[in-house]
């Protein structure tokens, strides 16, 4: 979540109304406490008043430290200003492995402030994938989240107990690395006759803290049968209590709800966004495959109509391995029209889909949908495997800044921007593009956007590459105009291993990137805050 | 079929732009038509395997088997400075399968690193080849190469439940036009299928194949093994527990690095074991004592070492006890393990009751 302290309740009730009103914020530090700046998934900081258009070019603005940890960080890293740790104010990056490691850094220098290496074995290829002959190793696999206000940082791994795989939730404390009382705990839900298989699946999508609950998701390991799709819920504040169960897939394999973002939430629903896997929820069904659905806080699902939805080729985008669960959905703040309330996602079939949060509208019940990515006619489809972000400029516009893998019609190229607006003939909000690069980015991560309330406006976003030669770029975000592209300076900025599915945050004038370790970018005369 | 063969395919593959490769299990035989349900795509598959698809199958060898005039694909880590390093390989005295196609020169990844060629084997000493267009490449042959033989088979041994790597082009209709069908030989036996009992009568049973509405009539063959699988939960599993162990072990001559972990596909209690394929693609039965559970899972085996187990996901923990002809009844799921008849029907040579497929058998 976006917060900022001190004063911390009242200037996060600030930043909300920021969120709706584009005024203007002062400059006060932030904290980056789960994906994506908050449950909504929106992306976007609008309390950055170090980092502009202005300032943001190779010139002035570059890598910092590049902490190299024990492994990869497959999730975002986090963020907390302000921190007592060792009986000092700090800035902490948090950051996990996939080793199973979590670390906090020191934001300004990446010096390790504490670290709690290895909290369980990570598991080999053989033993995750099955397979002898991969080196990578599995142990957290998504983007832990914060509870600042009880200390509490909650993050999942996988790990083998005696002859069973595992995921277990560790709850660290943010100032020593402690492992709290109660935990860690095992996830162990059932959804009635249906039990929790840890080796079925994979955890991929960032963990979600809604009134008091941990939700962790759940999809396949490279879709190899048998596996479901699950949602899960941890009571933080009785971690033994019996856990909460959805499974998504209870009959058939499938439904996997893989995409980085986790599951999003207004505060009173939570919204998943399912891949391959059969769909018969019309037909009495309870196969909720190629979904966006609304659960309740007690994972409960209705199968109604107005609590799902699905594209009406959900079957032919089911055989094709084109996946709607891309992207997380956004949690879009308010929009003018008769359908206010919004969600925003997009698929591995490279298109972007609006839905009325109100109803989510059955088969077929879209507001909009629209192609920005992948030809109809590729022989496979990537085309969105990342969240959006999403930027209220004000009188400059509402934008949503969409990542493709593979180019789209209309010349899309990378990102595609969107601005919404207000259609007259039907009197809803609707996405247009307003532009897209002129070059693809390989394997792009989730972008995210920074501004100092509705001015100064940045789109961010890691290219990974895939491995190797992965770099950070800056677009200014109304033009796309690009400000900063971290590999053009070979020697000092470039990083290797950056990470899809999940994004870089910016906080109080720094980038921090997931990649082998924790990549730091900022001014080079970096302004005191 | 194994993940590197599966690999160097795919790299052979952009060399001969095929259009579509899956691997999948066989789940029904209509004529010339196949039906498949592919292991990572479980969407089921129609293929056409005519008269000119070629049944091939694999082997892993070592590099004794290579002789010059052989046909081959090779891969591995490529640098401009000193080529192509060879780790892996598949031969085969002819061309067939993927690799008829034309090759020429050293095919590189987009990030230069890696690379693949193929041609005719000049020499084996220096590593030379030549390629479609004549010229000579010289590799560096990686000591742990993994090599692979290729060569035709009877196409008999495409059964209901077999698992298949196909190589094709997909027509307009969605069916696979098969060029190439490679039987998996490792682990299960030929012939393993899993799917419920519909019906009973005498020794004849009418089973429903997974994942499909087809009937098939398979006989007991005279001396059918009929056991039942008992799922164990791991946690009654203990420290002292006499067990056996069924998996693959890296300890053969042509393994490198060589080791005697055992990834396991199955843990069992009592003398029960499943039916599995035979020869080198069967993997290893390791019976003995666990020793520990944590941090590592180590075994020692009977009159013999500790070895470490890798626990893959899913690995099954059962019993299997005999049951006999009596005890098949409809309703059952079951593995059964098919050759055809003649005549076209099926005779089960085993069968193991209410056993559910190991993870990587979802196909």
């Amino acid at each position: 979540m976006l917060a900022m302290h001190p004063s911390r309740s009242s200037l996060r009730t600030f930043c909300w109304c920021l969120l709706f009103t584009g005024s203007t914020a002062t400059a006060v530090p932030v904290d980056v406490t789960t994906f994506h700046y908050g449950n909504q998934r929106l992306g976007w900081n609008s309390a950055e008043t170090s980092l502009k258009p202005a300032n943001i070019n190779r010139n002035s603005f570059g890598k910092r430290w590049h902490a190299k940890l024990d492994g990869r960080v497959p999730g975002s890293p986090l963020y907390l200003s302000g921190l007592n740790v060792s009986g000092s104010q700090r800035d902490v990056v948090f950051a996990a492995t996939n080793q199973n490691s979590v670390f906090a850094l020191d934001a300004a220098t990446g010096k390790t402030l504490w670290s709690r290496p290895r909290l369980a074995r990570p598991l080999i290829d053989a033993e995750f994938r099955g397979s002898w002959f991969g080196d990578e190793r599995y142990g957290v696999l998504s983007t832990p989240v914060i509870d600042r206000a009880n200390n509490a940082l909650y993050v999942c791994g996988v790990r083998q107990k005696g002859l069973r795989q595992h995921f277990t939730v560790w709850s660290l404390d943010v100032r020593t690395g402690a492992t709290r009382p109660g935990w860690p705990v095992d996830v162990k839900a059932t959804d009635g006759g249906t039990r929790f298989e840890a080796g079925q699946v994979m955890q991929r999508g960032a963990l979600s803290l809604v009134n008091g609950w941990v939700y962790l998701p759940f999809g396949g390991r490279g879709d190899t049968p048998p596996w479901r799709g699950w949602v899960v819920g941890i009571d933080t504040r009785r971690p033994q209590a019996p856990q909460r169960g959805f499974c998504a897939s209870p009959v058939t394999d499938g439904a996997g709800i893989w995409s980085g973002g986790g599951v999003s939430s207004d505060g009173s629903s939570l919204y998943a966004v399912t891949g391959n896997g059969d769909f018969d929820l019309n037909r009495g069904g309870r196969n909720t495959g190629q979904c966006v659905l609304r659960l309740s806080p007690t994972l409960a699902f209705s199968r109604q109509a107005k609590d799902y939805y699905t594209p009406s080729n959900y079957k032919y985008l089911d055989e094709q391995d084109e996946d709607l669960g891309g992207a997380t959905a956004l949690v879009l703040p308010p929009q003018p029209g008769r359908r206010p309330n919004l969600l925003f996602t997009g698929g591995k079939d490279g298109l972007a889909y609006l839905v009325d949060r109100d109803r989510l509208g059955g088969v077929g019940g879209e507001v909009q949908k629209e192609r920005l990515f992948s030809p109809v006619d590729a022989p496979y489809h990537e085309g969105i495997r990342a969240t959006p972000a999403y930027f209220d400029g004000g009188a400059a516009g509402r934008y949503l800044f969409v990542a493709g893998d593979q180019p789209g019609p209309n010349d899309n190229l990378g990102i595609a921007a969107l601005r919404l607006d207000l259609d007259p003939r039907s009197n809803e909000t609707r996405f247009r593009r307003a532009w897209t690069l002129k070059k693809a980015i390989n394997g792009p991560s989730s972008p995210i956007v920074t501004s100092d309330g509705p001015r100064d406006a940045v789109v961010w976003i890691v290219e990974t590459n895939d491995g190797e030669g992965s770099n950070l770029r800056a677009y200014e975000a109304t033009t796309g105009a690009l400000l900063y592209n971290s590999n053009e300076d070979e020697k000092s900025d470039r990083f290797d291993e950056g990470r899809r599915f999940t994004s870089p945050i910016v906080a109080d004038g720094r980038v921090f990137v997931g990649a082998r370790g924790v990549v730091c970018f900022g001014l080079t005369q970096e302004v005191a805050k | 079929m194994n993940a590197l063969v599966l690999a160097i395919t795919l790299l052979g593959g952009a060399v001969d732009a095929p259009k579509t490769q899956l691997e999948g299990t066989i789940l029904s035989i209509r004529g010339n038509i196949y039906v498949l349900r592919p292991s990572l795509r479980p969407k089921i598959t129609r293929v056409l395997i005519g008269p000119k698809t070629e049944v091939m199958a694999y082997e892993r060898t070592n590099a004794a088997v290579l002789k010059p005039g052989m046909r081959i694909a090779a891969g591995g880590r490529y640098a401009k400075e000193t080529g192509l390093r060879v780790r892996w390989i598949e031969a085969a005295e002819k061309p067939i399968g993927h690799l008829k196609g034309k090759r020429t020169g050293i095919r590189t990844s987009p990030d230069g690193k890696w690379g693949n060629t193929g041609g005719t084997l000049k020499t084996v000493q220096p590593f030379v080849i030549r390629d479609d267009e004549g010229k000579e490449i010289k590799l560096t042959l990686s000591p742990d190469a993994n090599i692979w033989h290729d060569f035709l088979v009877d196409r008999r041994n495409l059964l209901i439940g077999t698992r298949v790597f196909v190589s094709g082009t997909t027509a307009p209709d969605g069916v696979v036009q098969a060029e190439s069908v490679a039987p998996n030989r490792d682990h299960s036996a030929t012939g393993t299928m899993f799917g419920r009992i519909l019906g009973v009568r005498g020794r004849t049973l009418v089973v429903q194949p997974r994942y499909t509405d087809d009937r098939i009539q398979v006989d007991l063959a005279r001396n059918v093994t009929l056991q039942r699988e008992i799922r164990l939960d791991p946690d009654t599993i203990k420290v002292g527990d006499r067990v056996t162990f069924w998996g693959e072990q890296r300890n053969r001559p042509y393994d490198q690095p060589r080791s005697d972990d055992l990834k396991a596909i199955a843990l069992l209690v009592g003398p029960g074991m499943y039916p599995r394929s035979t020869g080198k693609g069967g993997g290893s039965v390791l019976r003995g004592r666990l020793t520990a559970l944590e941090p590592d899972v180590r075994f020692r085996v009977d009159g013999g070492k500790t070895i470490k187990i890798v626990v893959p996901a899913q690995m099954i923990t059962a019993r299997l006890v005999p049951v006999r002809p009596s005890d098949v009844r409809a309703g059952s799921s079951a593995m059964l393990v098919l050759s055809r008849l003649p005549d076209g029907r099926f005779s089960a040579s085993s069968v193991v009751l209410d056993a559910s497929p190991w993870v990587g058998y979802g196909g």
